[in-house]
């Protein structure tokens, strides 16, 4: 059976990001080889994901807002420790979002990644 | 409103309040805070002098630091963010002034001393270094370079210097990364100005500390590492704490957890879940679109944020393997306190916050966000506003089903007898310096606390500071590895050792509180009465708190005396009995001059007979001794180190036929070179203040 990609979204999406991909791939190794847990390996590949596709800071905050809004619930039903492990997880984001601030400004971006007119 | 109920002083924990300045200065000033806090207690000995009582001096403590945080991050706001409108620069700075993290230093006491001080000067400094760095003038160099100079006030604890250094380093790499500051030679040379200036003008307290924390790190590395490890692990902070501005280890001591309303209840959830809010609304602001200079400042302190998350979580998931090794390296452990570096959280809060304020100016919603956020910061201070910080908030009063300080066992709010200040009549009648102890042993909550039901007091006890000779408290380790207080109301042991022992340290005076619990004074009771009966104790004086004995003449050793023998003491009760009787027959008393406290000359033929020559203070390898002759020339006495009980020296076949031999605490004298260096760089700082002022005037 041959079966064609031409044409497919799936090809248009990893046309030309064999590199970004092979990072992503190597992100998940990374993790799997430290024996991190696998919600950390992933949140590791989203790290790498948003240095090499990039995906702006602004975006990154999100995912840090989301996380964070469930420690006050948790904490107020008792669930102390589940709380601080969704703020565990927010400040993963926190710390990307930095980063790629950091790129961003030294790269003359604006805060949605978008390179500045000369 | 927070007024302080006549008649009472702070004392609870690790904080005794400061009173008795009049003869506590020169301790003050000579101490081990060698000189920096004299002049934070320079703005109380004028209180005291104009008859202000020590529970009118708490307000003062609690008006200084509100007003001087409020002032400080108003000033940072103004001279930073030029375009905040006042009225948001005065919220942001009373929520800096008045939060959960300021909270918990009243409740926790810490904020009746010295060591929280460094809260007021961080926004001060934060705004004169932007400003010394990006603006070509040299004013706001020199303001930095005295600022710099009065925040010496705040390191009681060195630790806090180390923090704030830390701070700055991180502060301008942060700056760094985001563009706020452009590197060039100017810049460079600048910042290097700041930082060598900022040294010499705290070189007066940075000298003197060398040689002893040379000594700490030792001890650090070598005997206390598991109590490190140990410690980090007690004080780590979780994030949904460190976002809070809580602690997470004694949270439960503190508000809004130890919630001291019990009419509203339902209010305490209601604040433990507002107190995230401060931090929403940031992670809100780093959505909004901003301004070029705004978004470099909002990276660079939320970058920093971030990394004091980090730093104050210690070791805890997932820092817990970097933390451990940096918290463990030397130096860095002096930080192993949690507030050491938790201090910086809100004011990087409040920056944020800030620039949240700065960019919803003129937006629609803006003014609705202003009073929700003026609502929730005045929630989150409720106790500021309506009083009982220490009378129904304090920590000790935590555990206590009712929370007022009348009623529970325990108090940090304590009133102390007339009985108790009517003792030093005796003391200030003896011209020796001989010391006060007290009899029996009643161990706080931790070393160098005593236990004091019937004061309330579980901290340092009152009579360090309430008389003018030196208190030796017997929950401490006086000798080197020996707790000697463990071993005191030991009925199987002939009580006469502790005579030996108090005698040995030079304690004339022995303090027999009535206020230690009960069944203490009943176990004691044999042995009072067995010294009294022999006729080692003497009681002097007797009142219903307190009796004051005295011990017998023959066994109490002289401040400096000197012998032809200087045996290792071995450190237990049977062998202080045996040996200190058979040390006390060879002792004979030299006379001295004290030219300080920690400055004493010895005539020459005070020591021309013996061998060895004693001073009898806390055995301390920084004292050292000097034979000086009459032509200037000067030869170190030998050290006998293995004498622990006390200061010992060897002559070594010296003549010492003229002369005087002078005994000093190596920082005292480096304190004199410090302030001597300080004391130049401030002359020059403010002589470029005024030529500024004067050019500016014409």
């Amino acid at each position: 059976m041959n079966i064609s990609f031409r044409g497919s979204a799936i090809k248009q999406f990893f046309q030309g990001k064999h590199a970004d991909i092979l990072c992503i791939v190597f992100a998940m190794l990374f993790g799997t080889f430290l024996d991190w847990e696998i919600l950390h390996t992933l949140f590791f590949a989203v790290f790498i994901a948003s240095l090499v596709w990039p995906i702006p800071s602004r975006v990154l905050v999100f995912p840090a807002l989301f996380f964070l809004a469930f420690s006050p619930i948790l904490l107020l039903m008792g669930r102390q420790e589940r709380a601080e492990e969704f703020a565990i997880y927010s400040y993963y984001f926190l710390v990307m979002v930095v980063i790629r601030a950091i790129i961003e400004i030294s790269n003359g971006e604006s805060e949605d990644g978008v390179k500045a007119k000369e | 409103m927070n007024i302080f109920p006549g008649g009472y002083m702070v004392i609870g924990g690790d904080v005794l309040q400061m009173i008795n300045f009049s003869e506590q200065w020169k301790h003050l000033h000579f101490g081990w805070f060698s000189g920096r806090v004299s002049l934070f207690y320079a703005l109380f000995f004028p209180l005291e002098a104009m008859g202000i009582s020590p529970a009118g001096q708490l307000s003062w403590y609690l008006g200084i630091f509100l007003v001087g945080a409020y002032s400080s991050f108003y000033f940072f706001c103004r001279s930073i963010f030029q375009k905040l409108e006042t009225r948001s620069a005065s919220l942001l700075a009373l929520f800096y002034a008045l939060n959960l993290y300021t909270l918990y230093i009243f409740t926790a006491t810490w904020g009746f001393t010295s060591f929280q001080i460094l809260y007021i000067f961080v926004p001060l400094l934060t705004a004169l270094y932007i400003k010394a760095v990006q603006e070509t003038g040299k004013k706001f160099l020199f303001l930095f370079l005295l600022t710099a100079f009065l925040v010496s006030i705040s390191f009681s604890n060195p630790a806090f210097a180390l923090s704030l250094a830390l701070y700055f380093l991180l502060l301008t790499l942060a700056f760094s990364l985001f563009r706020v500051f452009l590197w060039n030679y100017i810049l460079l040379k600048r910042v290097a100005i700041l930082f060598l200036g900022a040294l010499l003008l705290n070189a007066y307290w940075i000298l003197p500390l060398v040689p002893q924390v040379r000594g700490g790190v030792d001890e650090l590395s070598n005997s206390t590492e598991i109590n490190l490890a140990l410690r980090l692990e007690k004080t780590s902070n979780a994030i949904i704490d460190t976002i809070r501005l809580l602690p997470t280890s004694e949270q439960n001591r503190y508000y809004p957890v130890n919630f001291p309303y019990p009419s509203f209840g339902w209010l305490e959830d209601v604040v433990i879940g507002i107190a995230f809010a401060p931090f929403f609304l940031i992670l809100v602001g780093l959505f909004l679109r901003k301004a070029p200079s705004e978004r470099s400042f909002y990276g660079a302190f939320f970058g920093l944020f971030v990394i004091f998350i980090a730093l104050v979580a210690r070791v805890r998931f997932p820092f817990d393997t970097l933390n451990s090794f940096l918290f463990e390296l030397p130096v860095l452990n002096a930080l192993r306190g949690w507030e050491k570096l938790a201090l910086f959280t809100p004011f990087l809060l409040s920056v944020l916050l800030t620039l949240f304020f700065l960019n919803m100016q003129g937006k629609k919603h803006a003014k609705i966000v202003t009073l929700c956020f003026s609502f929730l910061a005045f929630l989150l201070a409720l106790p500021f506003f309506f009083g009982g910080i220490q009378t129904e908030l304090s920590y000790i009063l935590s555990g206590n089903k009712k929370k007022d300080f009348h009623t529970s066992e325990f108090s940090a709010l304590v009133k102390i007898p007339d009985s108790y200040i009517q003792l030093e009549n005796v003391f200030v009648s003896d011209p020796t310096a001989s010391k006060i102890s007290m009899l029996p042993y009643a161990p706080g909550s931790s070393v160098g606390r005593v236990s004091l039901p019937g004061l309330k007091i579980n901290g340092p006890h009152p009579a360090v500071v309430l008389y003018s000779k030196k208190y030796v408290e017997p929950n401490d380790y006086y000798f080197p590895k020996w707790d000697f207080g463990e071993e005191l109301n030991d009925r199987s042991l002939d009580p006469e050792w502790i005579v030996d022992l108090y005698g040995l340290i030079g304690i004339r005076y022995v303090l027999y509180p009535h206020d230690v619990k009960p069944k203490l004074l009943v176990e004691f009771e044999p042995i009072l009465t067995y010294l009294e009966s022999e006729g080692f104790l003497k009681k002097r004086v007797g009142f219903p708190e307190v009796d004051l004995y005295e011990v017998a003449e023959n066994k109490v050793f002289p401040y400096v005396y000197t012998s032809n023998t200087a045996p290792a003491l071995r450190f237990s009760p049977q062998a202080l009995q045996e040996q200190v009787p058979i040390l006390k027959k060879g002792v004979e008393e030299a006379r001295y001059t004290l030219l300080n406290p920690k400055k004493i000359e010895i005539p020459h033929d005070e020591i021309s007979k013996n061998q060895y020559i004693f001073l009898n203070e806390r055995y301390d390898s920084l004292w050292k001794a000097e034979y000086i002759r009459d032509t200037g020339e000067s030869i170190l006495l030998r050290r006998q180190d293995e004498v622990r009980y006390a200061n010992a020296w060897h002559k070594e076949g010296l003549p010492l036929s003229t002369g005087k031999i002078v005994i000093t605490y190596i920082p005292a004298d480096l304190l004199k070179i410090g302030i001597f260096i300080s004391g130049i760089s401030l002359i020059v700082v403010l002589a470029g203040l005024g030529r500024i002022y004067r050019k500016r005037r014409h």
